[in-house]
């Protein structure tokens, strides 16, 4: 490469080489959150006698405790990641989150509404050969998966006019259909019973919990698959944040490379809200952060924000758990979340005004 | 060398010594010689009419836009001008008529092709895009990349030499979204001329610049068009539109006033219909005829 062509390649921030490098730096902190996540706790454990002997309690809470829930962080966090991500751009809005398109309410709705039922696990749904494999999805996770897609498929029909799906009408009718399922979930909750009352509660603060394996293979391929399709479709998402118009004049075909993008955002998101309930800021932080630092390139963002949703959350979790000791309770980790991704923002968010004035 | 010669033959071109759908180079045995471009329809609208909702915008539009011809769409604000523009590149669906690209109607065009043959700038960007400007330069490159749209360095190399061109190489770095509105306006033109289209549609190509690179701009485009390409635009000025067009279209409330050659049609009685207020005009030397409303006093 010639002085000149470093030159041009400079301002270029999306190349294999540097892509590559960001990935596999993220993934091997991912990996480093997670072993980190497998080993400590209110008990720590040691990694290696865990996997020496089979037998050992260490093995015991490392493979039916620590590894799953590590495990069903990294596949929420990615999701979550990704999704906002995918979303934010799409909307051409900082400000949107994963759950800006009545995700949120409707999974919140979803759940609610099984968990007032008093439906425990799906098989109360139907006594047929499905029974058993259906005993094994908690029915809360099912309405919730249902409830996110259809809310986002009702957002998308009533911000539709003409044809043509604006990015904005989505927007606002998904804010208002939040509300309403909010209002509906503040009536269910003054009718049930104080048992019931406490579950819901816990559903929607957002926890990680114990999932089988089968459960997490199942949750793991469907992520690959909608981040795959968010990622494959980075390079038009790349067009559509200059709008509309521009993206078309440059070949993209915009409606349906939207529905496309807002598939695999919903999908995602619908199978990471079945799973934990409503984690918050993750979707909302992690693609914010990684902006600043990364620019505004989505074939760049999109896998980082997996990546970097991933080992948030499980860090995340981790200081949760070993919070315990301290507070003699599990902090949702929303909580956080919150606390740790906000001032983390904040942070960079004035070092990139202060380079800007500089001049860059 | 070769590109002091191309500059020089450029230059005659631009000083109108090279007639309409010529064009100047020098041989192989180094002496100038004089050739035709092929000129064919490039762009073809046939009582084209386009709709918001209810309210008619555009009427029985018809014109018919040739390679190496520079266009101008004149006309009082609201009179329909970018709708027209966005119609005829796909943007905006139409109520009836028809449009042909390269003699092939729209509608058996991919999106994709479009692209490649026909390049479209909005009036103004985004405040808010955070692209360096090569990274947005290099997106007029994307009908032609894969997936991803991962250029390959001869697609960078044209980039830049595009945005020398227009002087924004030095933007090359900076965020789109610390330029002003002129360097965002002259990185979407060098966008639009990375695509390598053979149909320009410029919705006022000028507004946001100073005085010399609104020459400047129409003057490149002006010369483009000796090379084959065919610009329509939408320009405000009128003395912009007497300088440099080929063909000028009138257009009043969605329906053509008048169009053809700028001699005959951008003539003060007409003129004075088109915006409803007088106008005068005057001849600054040369052939260039210069406008301004006739004020009150």
């Amino acid at each position: 490469m010639t002085p000149e062509d470093a030159f041009i390649a400079r301002p270029l921030r999306f190349g294999l080489a540097r892509t590559a490098a960001l990935v596999g730096a993220l993934a091997a902190i991912c990996l480093l959150a997670l072993a980190l996540s497998a080993r400590l706790g209110e008990q720590s454990i040691s990694l290696r006698a865990a996997l020496a002997d089979p037998t050992s309690t260490d093995a015991a809470i490392l493979w039916s405790l620590r590894l799953p829930r590590a495990i069903l962080a990294v596949i929420v966090g990615a999701a979550l990641g990704t999704s906002g991500c995918a979303l934010q751009a799409l909307t051409r809005n900082p400000l949107a989150d994963p759950f800006v398109l009545g995700v949120s309410g409707g999974a919140a709705l979803g759940a609610t509404v099984a968990i007032a039922a008093g439906l425990g696990t799906a098989s109360q749904l139907a006594a047929t050969p499905i029974h058993e494999a259906l005993g094994r999805i908690s029915a809360p996770s099912l309405f919730a998966f249902a409830g996110s897609l259809g809310a986002t498929a009702l957002v998308f029909a009533g911000a539709r006019s003409g044809g043509q799906s604006s990015p904005y009408a989505a927007l606002l009718t998904g804010v208002i259909f939040n509300a309403f399922a909010s209002a509906a979930i503040t009536c269910i909750k003054a009718l049930v019973m104080p048992d019931k009352l406490g579950e819901i509660l816990y559903w929607l603060a957002g926890t990680l919990g114990y999932e089988r394996g089968s459960t997490l293979a199942a949750a793991a391929l469907l992520q690959v698959v909608a981040i795959g399709v968010m990622w494959l479709c980075s390079g038009s998402l790349n067009l559509l944040t200059l709008g509309d118009d521009d993206a078309a004049s440059l070949g993209v075909h915009v409606a349906r490379t939207r529905l496309v993008l807002l598939l695999g955002a919903s999908l995602s998101v619908a199978g990471a809200v079945a799973l934990t309930g409503l984690i918050g800021f993750v979707g909302l932080i992690v693609p914010h952060v990684l902006r600043l630092w990364l620019g505004p390139d989505q074939r760049l963002l999109i896998p980082c924000s997996a990546l970097g949703g991933a080992a948030f959350l499980t860090s995340s979790d981790l200081v949760a758990r070993l919070l315990f000791s301290l507070f003699h309770t599990e902090l949702p980790v929303g909580v956080i979340t919150a606390i740790v991704g906000g001032p983390l923002f904040l942070v960079l968010l004035r070092r990139r005004e202060l380079q800007r004035v500089e001049g860059l | 060398m070769a590109a002091q010669v191309r500059a020089f033959c450029d230059h005659l071109c631009t000083i109108n010594l090279v007639p309409h759908g010529a064009r100047i180079g020098f041989s192989p045995l180094g002496l100038l010689v004089l050739f035709r471009v092929g000129v064919e329809p490039v762009l073809h609208l046939e009582g084209l009419s386009a709709a918001y909702g209810r309210r008619s915008v555009l009427r029985e539009v018809s014109f018919t836009v040739q390679s190496g011809e520079l266009w101008v769409v004149l006309g009082p604000n609201g009179a329909g001008k970018s709708t027209l523009l966005r119609t005829c590149v796909g943007l905006h669906p139409r109520i009836s008529g028809q449009i042909r690209l390269l003699g092939t109607p729209l509608e058996g065009w991919k999106r994709r092709d479009v692209a490649r043959h026909v390049a479209w700038v909005a009036q103004s960007l985004d405040a808010n895009i955070e692209f360096t400007g090569l990274e947005l330069v290099l997106m007029g490159r994307s009908p032609y990349l894969g997936l991803w749209g991962l250029p390959a360095a001869a697609d960078v190399r044209r980039a830049i030499e595009i945005m020398s061109e227009l002087g924004v190489a030095h933007l090359a770095s900076r965020p789109a979204d610390a330029l002003s509105g002129g360097e965002r306006r002259l990185l979407l033109l060098a966008r639009a001329l990375v695509q390598e289209p053979r149909l320009l549609v410029l919705d006022e190509p000028t507004a946001f610049l100073d005085l010399k690179h609104q020459a400047e701009v129409m003057a490149k485009l002006k010369l483009r068009t000796r090379a084959g390409l065919a610009v329509l635009a939408v320009v405000h000025d009128l003395n912009h539109a007497a300088a440099f067009a080929d063909r000028v279209l009138l257009l009043k409330q969605g329906a053509v006033l008048a169009s053809g050659e700028t001699g005959r049609t951008l003539v003060g009685d007409l003129l004075e219909r088109l915006y409803e207020t007088p106008i005068a005009s005057a001849s600054a030397g040369g052939n260039q005829t210069l406008f301004a409303p006739r004020l009150a006093q």
